[in-house]
């Protein structure tokens, strides 16, 4: 049960944590959903036919920002198959919506987004923006009748750079702002005086870094099929990854009650926080409504890049952070200026996760931040695994690292001097509750080599420099007390001792069914494969907040946990009327119920949920347990990074030959999993900090980059030698004491290169991604005199 | 944009002849269907909307590897990039083309993608022109008026453009063979991930004298301009000469300045030093070491 840890550490020790021997948690189970994928029978939203079924398409604004002054759809209704054309006029009378769907009563005096936002804009606020749509018998008609529209446009200026939009001249974006700044935030736990604080500091490290709009690149389209059955209903396939929140937006913009929507969840082929937000959901639905046909709506690879939210990218991130002489962080200042793109939707709250996260990751008695964050003419930002934290904490991470230098101390020391202790405030503002960073730095830096390689000399290999990096972060397990964290889960026995769980997380590729499945089994004493998961229906599930926020092993199968307690206490209830014995003295293993102590006095747990329902005289009974979960605290998650890259001179391309991860996720309850997030995450990572460049044409606003011959994502080839060390010791809140590994996996990547850079070739690359241009000319800039200086001191 | 192939009739010639009829029956209608791999990219961006496809990917006569005893090598245009890789009579002979095909996009596309589609697509970013020209290969064209031959360096007029007429077929890829105490390589570099297009690519060939000197040297380059295009300022400042490090890096600048980049121009140009600098330097001493070893 141990992984790779050793378990006397002082941390340990102050945590008091015990270790409990599992039977079924922390064991690399086979995923309940992998036959199904290996085998092509999965089903995923563009699979689903229906009869009668019609093919939805869209057509995008070819212009960055424009009135639709009119749409003659004439010449596309005349086709023969055409069953709907949505025009921004016809579709007035529904809602706009609010990609954001989120509740934050804590944030910023309670926060949903308005949004102008429209099934299909009369305004096209951004390149790729949807000014109308058709349903069609099939998809060459559909395709055809796009072509067919003829739109007449009133072009109108534009703007495209968030610091731009912040001119007083600006074109204007948005009617909800004024002046482009769409939402004007402030770190939520601000502490001490900063400007006093840097003022005394002895030594007061700063930079100015931006960040890039990363594309989630999932694996799979947005897709959605929708249809009103017979008695009035909607029924929806959606990908969203916050089902229950999905159906209230498509029964707020439909005007619906709930309960006429049945929401249903396929598998999902990836997310990173895409479908967080509605996304093909509404022009489905609406095409459904109109053509009163089912519709399947599935979006092109350019419909996804240009028309979902990617991550929110950083025109400006201006951080100082002050020190003592000894390492100790007495400051720290943010400054943002974030691109929000043509409509408010998570876009706003990366900034202030961001903050939140990455300025309460280290001890430090004065933060201050601000953000702003500005509409432009480009398509929406929004939440993207890591929802600011990776950008902020590409900042603080690099300045540890030039503060540790200027002070003479190890990056790790400078790190462990500064890390919080149990007891301590986290970041969300609720006590800490456990921290493992000072093992992750250990089992990383062992394996790793890091002391040896700081301290050998460094072989001439010509114009190839080498160089190793290491970061830490923190990220939050759900995002208490910033937003809601209800979960609900029903456990029921069956009569042969098998055990049916319903629970709604989004099947996005996480394995969250196994870990659930762990989990119930793992509390009502019988296997994982006993467990069957019941899901993907708002029919039948109960409410769910979903999967986001690293959040679905915690507080879902906290909620699952729960249930099956509950269902467990009724089974040994009934097995202590058979066995005559207290219910106390029960305990339950591998299915079967075996009083303490007396081996010999068993039951197995089938005999008695047979006996349980199968009975007579009154006694018959489901032994069920149903519980509702909101998590109000959350465990942050720890990990530790180090790189070796290779650094060409010449050519300016940085390679990444090995990288070592080490979590701190509480209990693993299933390592291979984890270690799928992680190296998924490292991939990711690698992809923000090098190769991914999301790139607007700078005079025509026309989005470059809408697919994968202009996109680059690292492949296997790209992807270094990758070694993931599990600390492996339980949270005391987590159910069996785990926390999130799902957005951990990436943040910490972009900075713990750009440090290993540093250690290569001397310069700070302050701006993601890392280009070979960028390199080469920071490398320019370093021989011309400017010595170590950096760009912002 | 990639959107739904426009419908099409594919045809099915029994031979060279029969696909030749079928051009000048379809005329600009009509494409040859090979591999398929660049050819479909194009369809579904609505860049080429063929009414016709004229698949010879079944006529084994364009499909062969073959050496003569003087070291030509002659290729089928349906040699695909895989097989070609593999092929001992091309890894033997002429390294660098091996290494050229071996680069061509991802093991699947090398599999199904051929010399001959690779080589009338005439994008500027195919790995085998830059190589293709620097060795001097020759095209042999089949049309209704039967062959005709043009070098390689002739056959491109623009990006996407060459002197293949629309009922024109090409047959077969010769390479003449290299002379004594020569040696070439193919030097790239991708746009940013491993499998990704050529940002450049320079096939370089080194001839020297018994003394030493360069008696040839061809430097053809990909990705960096309208077509692949042989350096010949760059070349003709090291024909002749006993060039040392600070020559072969002026050749590679004025071999930059030679290439007429279109994006990322700056960063390309100073790519195309890295490379031709690198490979004429290595060639050099790769055939100084074995004329060494052959004289001991």
């Amino acid at each position: 049960m141990e992984g790779h840890a050793a378990d006397n550490r002082k941390s340990a020790v102050h945590q008091g944590a015990e270790v409990a021997q599992f039977s079924v948690v922390g064991t690399r189970i086979r995923q309940p959903d992998g036959p199904a994928k290996a085998t092509g029978e999965a089903k995923f939203a563009g699979d689903i036919s229906l009869p009668g079924m019609l093919i939805g398409k869209i057509l995008r604004s070819p212009y960055p920002h424009a009135v639709i002054k009119s749409i003659d759809t004439s010449k596309a209704e005349a086709l023969p198959g055409v069953m709907a054309v949505l025009t921004p006029d016809n579709v007035a009378e529904w809602k706009t919506f609010d990609r954001g769907m989120k509740d934050m009563p804590l944030v910023a005096g309670g926060y949903r987004v308005p949004s102008e936002e429209a099934v299909v804009n009369k305004v096209a606020r951004h390149y790729g923006d949807a000014i109308a749509a058709v349903a069609a018998v099939d998809e060459h008609t559909a395709e055809e009748a796009i072509e067919l529209l003829e739109v007449e446009y009133e072009l109108l200026p534009f703007v495209l750079d968030a610091e731009e939009a912040m001119q007083p001249d600006a074109p204007q974006v948005s009617d909800l702002a004024p002046d482009n700044v769409g939402k004007h935030l402030f770190y939520p736990y601000p502490e001490g005086d900063v400007d006093k604080a840097l003022a005394e500091a002895d030594l007061v490290v700063s930079g100015v870094f931006s960040t890039h709009k990363q594309d989630h690149c999932t694996q799979e389209t947005a897709a959605c099929v929708a249809y009103l059955d017979a008695s009035g209903r909607l029924n929806v396939w959606s990908q969203c990854q916050l089902a229950h929140l999905g159906r209230r937006e498509l029964a707020s913009i439909f005007k619906m009650p709930v309960n006429r929507i049945k929401l249903m969840t396929p598998f999902v082929g990836g997310s990173f926080g895409q479908r967080g937000a509605v996304c093909a959901e509404p022009i489905a639905v609406a095409l459904a409504l109109r053509s009163k046909r089912p519709v399947r709506l599935v979006f092109s690879r350019e419909d996804n890049f240009l028309g979902l939210e990617s991550r929110t990218g950083f025109k400006k991130i201006d951080i100082k952070m002050g020190f003592t002489s000894d390492g100790t962080l007495t400051a720290i200042k943010t400054q943002m200026i974030g691109t929000l793109g043509g409509y408010m939707g998570c876009g706003p709250m990366s900034s202030v996760i961001g903050m939140t996260l990455a300025m309460g990751h280290y001890r430090c008695p004065n933060r201050f931040g601000e953000a702003h964050m500005v509409m432009t003419n480009t398509p929406v930002s929004g939440a993207m695994r890591g929802f600011g934290n990776d950008a902020m904490m590409f900042c603080i991470e690099q300045l540890m690292d030039d503060a540790a230098r200027r002070l003479g101390i190890d990056p790790i020391d400078i790190r462990l001097k500064n890390a919080k202790e149990p007891g301590e405030i986290a970041s969300m503002g609720l006590e800490l509750e456990s921290t493992y960073m000072e093992d992750c730095l250990q089992l990383g830096a062992e394996a790793f080599g890091w002391h040896e390689k700081r301290t050998q000399a460094k072989k001439d290999e010509g114009p190839i420099k080498r160089g190793y990096g290491m970061a830490t972060m923190s990220h939050c397990t759900g995002a208490a007390p910033l937003y809601l964290e209800h979960s609900n889960a029903m456990v029921k026995f069956n009569e042969d001792g098998s055990a049916d769980l319903t629970v709604h997380p989004a099947p996005v590729g996480q394995h969250i069914w196994g870990a659930l499945s762990q989990i119930c089994a793992e509390e009502l004493g019988i296997r994982a494969e006993d467990v069957h998961i019941v899901t993907g229906d708002t029919d039948v599930t109960l409410f769910e907040y979903g999967s986001d926020a690293s959040r679905s092993t915690y507080a879902i199968g906290g909620a699952t946990l729960r249930a099956a307690r509950q269902a467990k206490e009724q089974m040994l209830a009934r097995a202590a009327e058979m066995l005559e014995v207290p219910a106390d003295r029960l305990e339950v293993k591998d299915r079967v119920v075996v009083v303490k102590g007396r081996p010999d006095k068993t039951v197995t747990v089938a005999e008695v949920c047979y006996d349980a329902i199968y009975a007579f005289g009154g006694r018959a009974t489901n032994f069920a347990g149903k519980q509702s979960f909101e998590s109000t605290w959350n465990s942050p998650t720890y990990g530790a990074y180090f790189a070796e890259v290779e650094v060409n001179t010449e050519t300016g391309r940085v390679h990444v030959p090995r990288f070592v991860t080490a979590i701190d996720c509480g209990k693993a309850i299933n390592p291979m999993a984890v270690e799928g997030q992680l190296e998924g995450g490292l991939q990711q990572g690698l992809g923000y900090a090098l190769t991914e460049n999301f790139i607007v044409n700078p005079k025509t606003g026309v989005v470059e980059t809408d697919n994968y011959d202009s996109y680059k994502v690292p492949g296997a080839l790209d992807m270094p030698d990758s070694t993931v060390l599990i600390v492996d010791k339980p949270d005391p809140k987590g159910p069996f004491g785990a926390k999130g590994v799902g957005e951990p996996g990436m943040v910490g990547i972009p900075p713990c290169i750009a440090n290993a850079v540093y250690d290569a070739i001397g310069v700070r690359l302050r701006d993601l991604p890392m280009t070979p241009e960028r390199v080469l000319e920071a490398l320019t800039e370093k021989t011309e005199g400017e010595t170590e200086t950096v760009r912002g001191e | 944009m990639f959107r739904l192939l426009r419908p099409f009739e594919y045809l099915e010639p029994s031979c060279v002849a029969e696909a030749v009829e079928m051009l000048v029956r379809y005329g600009e209608k009509a494409r040859i269907f090979a591999g398929g791999t660049d050819l479909v990219i194009s369809m579904k961006k609505r860049q080429i909307v063929p009414d016709y496809l004229i698949a010879i990917g079944h006529l084994s006569e364009l499909d062969f590897i073959e050496a003569e005893p003087n070291g030509t090598l002659r290729l089928g245009p349906l040699a695909t990039h895989a097989r070609l890789a593999a092929s001992p009579l091309v890894w033997q002979r002429f390294p660098m083309l091996a290494t050229a095909c071996n680069e061509v996009g991802t093991p699947q596309v090398r599999n199904m993608g051929t010399i001959g589609g690779n080589v009338c697509k005439a994008g500027p970013s195919q790995d085998t022109p830059p190589v293709l020209v620097s060795l001097e290969a020759k095209l042999h064209l089949v049309g209704p008026s039967g062959k005709r031959t043009v070098p390689m360096d002739q056959f491109c007029t623009g990006p996407f453009c060459t002197v293949l007429a629309q009922d024109e077929l090409v047959v077969e890829i010769e390479i003449p063979p290299l002379p004594p105490r020569s040696a070439g390589c193919y030097k790239w570099i991708t746009k940013i991930t491993a499998t990704d297009e050529t940002l450049a690519g320079a096939g370089v060939v080194v001839v020297l004298k018994e003394d030493g000197s360069f008696e040839d040297v061809r430097i053809g380059l990909g990705s960096v301009a309208p077509m692949a295009i042989r350096a010949r300022r760059a070349e003709s400042l090291l024909r002749g000469t006993w060039p040392e490090a600070a020559q072969i890096a002026e050749a590679a600048q004025i071999a930059s300045e030679e290439a007429e980049p279109r994006s990322r121009a700056a960063y390309r140009r100073r790519m195309v030093q890295v490379l031709v600098n690198e490979g004429v330097t290595e060639m050099q001493r790769q055939i100084a070491a074995s004329m060494q070893e052959a004289g001991r």
